[in-house]
């Protein structure tokens, strides 16, 4: 017999596919078994259903296993017949008869029912699968672990106890280790920048940069004390220039019009930075600023050869004074710190060679020093006035009237001596200062040029030479004298005061030395202000 | 890995390996020549490794966005994907270097373990899209999940009608293999790979002391087919537990990954207030 047996499949919108095959059998044997000719799966199936048979008078279903057949829905035991239209169920696969084919061929529908699906769906509700479930998911925990870390870390400052390290970057310089985590000592404002108060409420001297009354340029009104001194980097200086010095004062002009000030590009470099500006002009307002122009000696109002002193076997104007050679370091002696040379005193340096005598009956009395030209006489005039008062006077004064020493001067002979006391005094003043005598000066003017007034031109030595800068004799020790002070220019403009080449033949880049780019070496940031 | 498929650890003949050691190299080599002393995360060399380190932070995770643009112009996801992996990986060596491997407990050292947990977890992903998908290829050969359901809800439905004429203690165990068999669950269930399996080999057990002493012809044919549909359903069950484990895992350390870099740029945040600011 000839079957076509048409399957019946479904797509999941429920639309049937059929596959055709034929079969060429003799009889048509169903079951689960393999040795059946229509072989179905399914446990329901027995492995060997049935049987479809072609009889002269038709189709007959013949079972294979004693049990009932079901034929359009009804069990039924034993054979029987079967004809198009009827279905049979095996398990849960529906057999439909066809109407036979034109060949006669046996025409089979073969259709598994599905599995309704209630197993399934009862599978999948009891089914959870895919991790990102509950709190478990990338957009919860995102935010969960955001927030999270957000408040850890605003609470140092939010929590108002603002003692933690939390948010300390690193450790503060030593000489702010007394404020431990403190963080409030200094972060006043919770979650602003540290205000300048806060640094000026220790630092209290701490001068301006631009001295009073001169325009601050922009760029400083904006700039806080931390834009330069950043802390909470340990050990590391709390400031160096890192260029900005340079920022503004490279050309200077630009932002304030009318500086003074000459333009700095870096020390190095040549030309980078001006001539020093030494021996301060302290004393000499108005006059100009290039003291290349103008020798020391009329700025500072004193006659010092250097050259001259450092001579071997010098003799001094004393005449009991021995020969001697002058170093340096015998008028030149560092103050406590080291950094800077004490102030040379006349009675300490200069005296043993250069006396201040005035009268040859006193030789050991000396004029004072420093002194007033006014203290000079009124000391010169006691002194006289004390000999003629004690009729010590010189043989050739003349004098009204001799006496006894025991006698006491009467009124007319005292008014006498001390008319005499003060014509000596004057004398001994011409002797030492200079005057109408003594065109040329006196003992006083072996260092002291007159001035215009009869007594000295006044002395404006200078408390520091360098005051724009910082200069430390200690860390230059090691350093011969004359290496910086060069003797040979002595007579001449400068005096002894270093120029900028004594700096850069060391410290030039490449020199023997540290470069000194970094200006604060140098020069302050600050002015110090007056002393309240 | 020429031909059909090109992973993208191989992008272009490792081309992002290539820059990633490049740039390591600069940043060991830059760190190197700064002076001890000078070593922090705000000398010049610091701050430029730290803004390298923070831009590429912000980098790495525009990927989230990047990935979601279907169709967007550029390199290909691939290509994104393989920079993503091999430059991110750099953050190991620059914050270290960027901190002078200076770290306490602080706000700053938080932002740092947050990126290097961050590395890690994305190394686990690596690992997990290295392993994973040739097990799961092996364990649900050209099938999809789907089909192993389809299947167990076939053999539930026969195992059901097979059961119907047994006595109550298999029917009642066959139902309970139906009704109390549960696939997956919490995500750290899914994880562990919890055997969904109980509920059926229960069953199996009830049906193997049935067949010591069947109560007739037609039971003990019932119930061989019982075993044999338990059976098939349990060897699904241990399949569909396996692909549900290895899909939990490479889907788990995304959900930690992506947190811990949307926390490390919360960090990242004080970290540059504090530092560059709160001064």
């Amino acid at each position: 017999m000839r079957v076509r047996l048409r399957r019946l499949t479904r797509t999941r919108s429920g639309k049937p596919v059929a596959h055709d095959t034929r079969l060429e059998v003799d009889v048509l044997t169903i079951g689960r078994g393999t040795d059946n000719a229509l072989q179905l799966s399914g446990l329901r199936v027995p492995l060997h259903h049935s049987a479809l048979i072609e009889r002269p008078g038709g189709l007959v279903l013949e079972p294979r296993e004693p049990r009932p057949l079901v034929v359009n829905g009804v069990r039924t035991a034993g054979a029987r017949p079967v004809a198009p239209g009827d279905e049979i169920g095996v398990g849960s696969h529906t057999i439909r008869v066809l109407p036979r084919e034109a060949d006669s061929a046996v025409a089979l529908e073969l259709e598994e029912t599905r599995v309704d699906g209630t197993e399934i769906a009862a599978l999948l509700a009891r089914t959870t699968i895919g991790v990102e479930r509950g709190w478990f998911t990338r957009r919860k925990l995102a935010w969960a672990a955001a927030a999270a870390v957000l408040v850890a870390g605003a609470w140092p400052r939010a929590g108002g106890h603002a003692t933690s390290a939390a948010w300390s970057p690193g450790p503060v310089a030593h000489v702010h280790a007394f404020v431990g985590h403190q963080c409030a000592t200094c972060h006043t404002t919770p979650f602003a920048p540290v205000a300048d108060t806060a640094c000026t409420a220790c630092h209290r001297s701490v001068g301006p940069h631009v001295a009073p009354g001169r325009p601050v340029p922009a760029a400083l009104e904006t700039t806080r004390c931390a834009s330069c001194h950043p802390e909470h980097r340990g050990e590391a200086r709390l400031a160096g220039d890192g260029g900005l010095c340079t920022e503004c004062h490279a050309d200077l002009r630009r932002r304030v019009a009318d500086t003074a000030l000459p333009d700095v590009r870096g020390f190095g470099a040549a030309g980078g930075h001006p001539a020093l500006a030494r021996a301060a002009l302290a004393g000499a307002p108005g006059e100009p600023a290039d003291l290349r122009a103008d020798p020391l000696l009329l700025r500072h109002g004193l006659r010092f050869p250097h050259a001259l002193h450092l001579r071997p076997g010098l003799r001094g104007r004393r005449a009991d004074a021995a020969p001697a050679t002058l170093v340096c370091a015998g008028c030149h002696v560092p103050d406590a710190g080291g950094a800077r040379m004490q102030p040379v005193r006349f009675a300490e340096r200069c005296q043993a060679c250069h006396d201040l005598r005035f009268s040859d009956d006193a030789p050991e009395r000396q004029a004072p020093h420093p002194a007033e030209s006014a203290a000079v006489e009124a000391d010169l005039f006691e002194f006289f006035a004390a000999r003629a008062l004690a009729n010590g006077r010189d043989a050739d004064a003349p004098g009204p009237a001799r006496r006894r020493p025991d006698e006491e001067a009467v009124e007319a002979a005292r008014i006498d001596a001390l008319a005499w006391a003060r014509r000596a005094a004057a004398r001994a003043r011409e002797d030492l200062l200079g005057g109408p005598g003594a065109p040329d000066g006196g003992a006083c003017a072996t260092c002291h040029p007159p001035s215009a007034d009869g007594g000295i031109v006044p002395l404006t030595l200078p408390a520091r030479w360098m005051p724009g800068a910082t200069f430390s004799h200690a860390v230059h020790r090691t350093t011969p004298c004359g290496e910086c002070h060069r003797l040979d220019a002595a007579a001449g403009a400068t005096g002894m005061l270093p120029a900028l080449d004594a700096c850069t033949r060391c410290h030039a880049p490449g020199g023997a030395r540290r470069g000194l780019d970094d200006c604060v070496v140098c020069h302050a940031m600050h002015r110090t202000p007056p002393a309240s | 890995m020429s031909g059909v498929h090109e992973s993208y650890l191989h992008y272009r003949g490792r081309r992002w390996l290539g820059i990633a050691l490049g740039v390591s190299a600069a940043a060991v080599v830059a760190y190197a020549l700064t002076p001890p002393a000078a070593r922090r995360g705000s000398s010049p060399v610091g701050l430029v490794l730290g803004v390298a380190a923070a831009a590429l932070m912000l980098w790495l995770t525009w990927l989230g966005v990047r990935k979601r643009r279907y169709g967007a112009a550029g390199a290909p996801l691939r290509g994104w994907v393989s920079a993503h992996v091999y430059l991110g990986t750099t953050l190991v060596l620059l914050i270290p270097l960027h901190a002078a491997f200076h770290f306490a407990a602080n706000v700053h050292a938080l932002a740092a373990a947050l990126a290097g947990l961050t590395v890690v977890s994305g190394a686990v992903g690596v690992a997990c899209y290295a392993a994973l998908p040739e097990r799961m290829t092996r364990n649900r050969p050209g099938e999809r999940l789907a089909a192993l359901f389809e299947q167990v809800g076939a053999v539930d439905a026969e195992c059901a009608a097979v059961a119907a004429g047994l006595p109550t203690a298999v029917a009642a165990a066959v139902g309970r293999s139906i009704t109390a068999t549960r696939i997956g669950g919490g995500p750290l269930r899914q994880l562990a790979g919890a055997d969904p399996t109980v509920p059926t080999r229960r069953a199996l057990d009830a049906v193997r002391s049935a067949q010591e002493a069947p109560p007739d012809r037609d039971a003990a044919d019932a119930l061989v087919r019982l075993r044999a549909g338990l059976t098939t359903k349990q060897a699904l069950l241990r399949r569909i537990a396996v692909d549900v484990r290895l899909k939990a895992l490479l889907d788990a350390w995304l959900v930690v990954h992506v947190p811990l870099a949307v926390a490390s740029l919360a960090a990242l945040g004080v970290h540059v207030f504090a530092v560059l600011y709160y001064r």
